[in-house]
């Protein structure tokens, strides 16, 4: 029994020390480390992989101009699964890490959620490309988020169903997660309020791919056109199906639904569709047209409104740091919370008190095949 | 619209009752759950996806991709997850097929890219029209495919020798061995076949829903065993009516509650049977 | 059936626990204090009790549950709503978090133990995607898919417990008393009662043991610890959502229980520190860390099918005889275990 015990024993040492050293970085006073953390892997993967890409490309090509404060950005990227525990778990070491100055990540709001207190108490930019939910950047100073809260996107939304389309009564269809009762909330807010009527509201779970009864359901509310509060790859999905049961009326959806994949997934069922956007792949500004087309080259499909935030992020990072004159994580984060008309990709950003980036969105819709701003 | 989701239910019902089929092959030969169907089924839908893509539009070239991908990842689930765990707890085998599950999974997603993949329609124009709801020809060729399989595996099982070294085994193992029967080789059979039809639905499901991806087995999985007990997990008649059952109840119940409850009511109507008729509705009676 | 294949713990392992507990007590000073590495052990210590209570089900009554997440669920959920509806205090919502998810689980139990063990795996599956839809389902209650924010930390005696290390101390407190508390079940007449009936219900029940009763107290006892368990990770974690408690939940612990031996008190244990620790250990493989984890799962259930501390006797003679036994015919083993499962 001794021999075993004394043996457990050290291995637990030997383990662990090997851990301690493994965890603690070394200062670098030429670098300027972040972190990213993303779905990697999982059910998310295809949006943490455009995160990982966009985040790259935008650090090569800073370091490339000579870095920020003569010093070039390092990365580390941890993969959360889209997993809340994971991503408290990455914020546990990123934050134990001295040399790090500030966290990108994650892609959910559920994730970034459960990491925030954790970054909150050790004082670390925690800047989301992505996160929506109501209470996230409110939740903490140290939280950011330049996705945009549905208060700007949804008016604009409604406004175009009211004011151009004239639509009076709208069916709902939404993704039962945190976003999507968010963007389905609110697009129904601003339409009741401008004269609108919804007449039937539908979720489903995420992974649901047969379509085919919440769309026969709403199709008897006769409503005259469809609003979707879901990402494109469900859009896509939603589209082909009520296609192929011949049920033809104007559709309209979130941001989310734009996307390059939109249009390889849903064919000619997808033509039509209303979304919105605050990037756009198409806009003849040269900097967009060279991250584009760059992309592209790199990673052989269009970024979409995901990977541009992602970047967006990057750049507003290292413009906060310049600011801030140094790499002290409150210099940076006030430097931060004071953005004012930051040109990104996917229009500027200004925060607001509670850290919510102010977004303006512009209508589109696809037309033959191709996304096309709407006038 | 009553008739229209009654439609759809039964399309759908068709995929959940081949995945019925599978899960109740390997319970009756080896009271088992595998717990990588779900990408069983998602890598048929790639193989699918693979041969329509770069090899020919040929539908039934990829029926049969789906079908040869299903078979071999399914003899070699039960090559290390069954036969090389055997005469150890059960709980060992169903871990090792999680294991599977994570390990097809992800590796199908690093394989193809994240991102879903989609797929071309097949026969998606209208075939009939009863009183305004619309059935299109895969409709009817998936519910005909459904039936075929399920009476080809009763001819199999009924008036083959294989068929009846199949249910000779399942009966009672070791009476079979004595008899001098194969046990590993039926199993082994029994177990690739559960694999070859999940993936042959799987291409099914991709063309009906023109989309594939890494995730797409999961919610299928669980429905279709879900199906299996529900229409009595011994018995394969009994998992095609579990499975077109489940499929009209759940498109059924969107039409009169929310559709958020739609799998609620799946589960529930499992666990009530599973309490008053825990041998499913066709199922043989057996000592509880 | 190899009898007793687990029968674990003599007394003369006193030392051994003595030592594993004043090691794990050490442990943020080992890791030199780094949070990341603590936030590892806190979570390493919290599924060595989720673990070791599903191992109550699986391991000393021989039944199936997977639906032990959605337990872990329930007490998440109940203590976060009643410290934020209610203003409670955590040592206050904690036990109850327990008592009503022992009092589901008690009736789930009822329902569902009378059944072949096997069917269990069915009711317990769908048990858990039901309690998941419910949560999505109910905004009024449980917020639906917009999860619980803020939830309050434990204090004690007025001081807030908000660093890694403090919290490490207390879910190690709380994982310790648990671990006694099943050792110590397990080596009372009511554990000899459970292991007879896993060993042979048929005889156990000739011998005046009443086997459902004693499955449904293994059942309760085996929901009360997860529900506490979810107690101390809502207030741990701060913000809870459905998506945390569903099936893969429930199969990661009843991987931790398998990988690391059923049946006996130290297995779930390891089952628990491994599965923790190698998605961590594996990070630098990228999008490849996943892959890496199902192969490797797969190859140690392969080569260890009994569990990893169910060999050698390490600590529990264990019954190493069958390791190989797929390179003999097969047979016999295979008819072992198809009366087993009757």
């Amino acid at each position: 029994m001794k021999k075993k015990l004394i043996s457990l024993i050290s291995t637990v040492l030997l383990v662990s020390s090997g851990f301690a050293a493994w965890a603690a970085g070394t200062p670098n006073s030429s670098i300027i480390h972040i972190a990213l953390t993303a779905p990697i892997t999982g059910d998310y993967a295809e949006y943490g992989n455009n995160f990982k890409h966009s985040v790259e490309m935008a650090i090569d090509e800073i370091n490339a101009n000579g870095g920020v404060l003569n010093k070039k950005f390092e990365l580390s990227v941890g993969d959360s699964k889209g997993d809340p525990k994971e991503s408290a778990m990455l914020a546990q070491k990123w934050t134990s890490d001295s040399t790090i100055v500030a966290q990108i990540g994650d892609f959910t709001s559920t994730c970034c959620m459960a990491a925030q207190p954790i970054y909150n108490r050790a004082g670390m930019i925690q800047l989301s490309p992505t996160a929506s939910h109501t209470k996230f950047a409110s939740g903490s100073k140290w939280s950011f988020s330049v996705y945009g809260s549905q208060y700007w996107e949804q008016p604009v939304m409604a406004a175009l169903a009211v004011d151009k389309l004239k639509f009076k009564n709208m069916a709902l269809l939404y993704i039962n997660n945190d976003w999507g009762v968010d963007t389905q909330k609110s697009f129904k807010e601003n339409f009741e309020k401008r004269g609108g009527k919804i007449v039937a509201t539908e979720s489903y779970f995420q992974g649901e791919t047969d379509f085919n009864a919440v769309l026969t359901k709403l199709k008897e509310f006769k409503p005259d056109a469809l609003f979707l509060a879901t990402m494109y790859n469900d859009g896509a999905l939603i589209s082909k199906q009520r296609e192929k049961m011949s049920w033809n009326l104007p559709v309209i959806g979130a941001s989310a639904l734009y996307s390059p994949q939109l249009i390889q997934l849903g064919g000619t069922a997808v033509n039509g569709i209303y979304s919105n956007v605050s990037f756009f792949a198409k806009d003849p500004d040269p900097r967009i047209q060279a991250y584009v087309s760059t992309f592209e080259k790199k990673f052989g499909n269009t970024p979409n409104f995901a990977a541009a935030l992602a970047y967006d992020c990057v750049y507003i990072l290292a413009d906060a740091i310049k600011r801030a004159g140094s790499v002290d994580r409150n210099a940076v984060r006030d430097a931060l919370a004071s953005s004012k008309d930051f040109k990104g990709l996917a229009g500027s950003i200004t925060f607001t008190a509670e850290r919510n980036a102010i977004k303006t969105y512009k209508p589109v819709q696809v037309i033959n095949g191709e996304f096309q701003l709407v006038e | 619209m009553f008739l229209q989701q009654l439609i759809n239910g039964i399309a759908q019902g068709s995929l959940f009752a081949l995945i019925a089929i599978s899960f109740s092959l390997v319970w009756g030969l080896l009271r088992m759950v595998n717990f990588a169907m779900g990408e069983l089924y998602m890598l048929g839908a790639y193989a699918g996806w693979l041969v329509v893509m770069h090899v020919t539009p040929n539908l039934g070239v990829a029926l049969f991709a789906g079908f040869m991908v299903g078979w071999i990842v399914g003899w070699l689930i039960e090559k290390v997850a069954f036969k090389a765990m055997r005469g150890v707890p059960h709980i060992a085998s169903l871990v090792c097929t999680i294991g599977f599950s994570f390990f097809l999974k992800e590796t199908a997603s690093t394989l193809f890219g994240a991102e879903t993949k989609s797929m071309p329609s097949y026969y998606s124009q209208t075939a009939f029209t009863i009183a305004e709801a619309n059935i299109s020809w895969l409709q009817v060729l998936m519910v005909a495919v459904a039936i075929i399989m399920m009476v080809l595996l009763q001819l199999l099982f009924y008036r083959t020798k294989v068929g009846l070294a199949v249910r000779a085994v399942a009966l009672d193992y070791r009476t079979a061995s004595l008899m001098g029967m194969k046990v590993d080789r039926v199993t082994s059979l029994a177990f690739s076949l559960s694999g070859a039809l999940v993936g042959f639905v799987g291409v099914l499901a991709a063309i009906y829903y023109n989309a594939v991806n890494a995730g797409m087995g999961f919610v299928p999985a669980i429905k279709g065993f879900t199906a299996a007990v529900f229409g009595g997990i011994t018995s394969i008649p009994g998992a095609i009516l579990g499975g077109y059952l489940l499929g009209a109840i759940e498109n059924l119940s969107v039409k009169f509650m929310s559709s958020g409850y739609r799998d609620f009511v799946s589960f529930l109507i499992l666990i009530i049977f599973l309490l008053f008729r825990p041998n499913g509705i066709l199922g043989k009676k057996t000592k509880l | 059936m190899n009898t007793f294949m687990a029968m674990p713990l003599k007394r003369n392992q006193t030392p051994f626990w003595i030592g594993a507990v004043v090691l794990v007590l050490a442990v943020p000073g080992l890791l030199g204090g780094s949070d990341y590495l603590i936030q590892i052990a806190t979570m390493m210590a919290l599924y060595v009790v989720l673990a070791s209570s599903l191992n109550l089900i699986i391991g000393f009554t021989g039944m199936y549950s997977l639906g032990h997440g959605a337990f872990y669920g329930i007490g998440a959920y109940t203590s976060a709503i009643l410290a934020i509806n209610l203003d409670w205090t955590f040592w206050v919502t904690m036990p109850i978090a327990g008592i009503l998810t022992a009092l589901v689980g008690a009736f789930l139990g009822l329902a569902t133990l009378r059944l072949r063990q096997t069917f269990l795996v069915f009711g317990t599956l769908a048990f858990g995607e039901i309690v998941r839809i419910l949560i999505m389902n109910w905004p009024s209650l449980t917020r639906g898919p917009m999860g619980i924010p803020g939830i309050p930390p434990p204090s004690i005696l007025g001081f807030e417990l908000v660093s890694s290390t403090q919290y490490y101390y207390l879910i190690l407190v709380f994982a310790i008393l648990m671990v006694f508390l099943i050792f110590r079940l397990y080596h009372s007449r009511v554990g000899r009662a459970w292991v007879a009936i896993r060993e042979d219900e048929i005889a156990a029940s000739s011998m005046g043991i009443s086997v459902f009763g004693y499955k449904v107290l293994a059942f309760t006892i085996a929901c009360l610890i997860a529900g506490l368990a979810g107690a101390f990770y809502a207030h741990f974690i701060t913000f809870i959502s459905a998506d945390q408690f569903g099936m893969n939940e429930s199969f990661l612990i009843l991987t931790m229980v398998a990988l690391g031996g059923t049946g006996s008190i130290i297995g779930p244990i390891i089952g628990a520190l491994i599965l923790i620790i190698i998605p961590e250990a594996f990070r630098f493989l990228a999008e490849y860390r996943m892959v890496l984890y199902g192969a490797l799962l797969i190859l140690v259930i392969v080569v260890k099918p009994e569990g990893l501390a169910g060999v050698k006797g390490l600590f529990a003679p264990a019954s190493g005889a069958r390791r190989f036994s797929f390179l003999r015919s097969g047979f016999s083993a295979e008819c072992e275990k198809v009366e087993g499962a009757k």
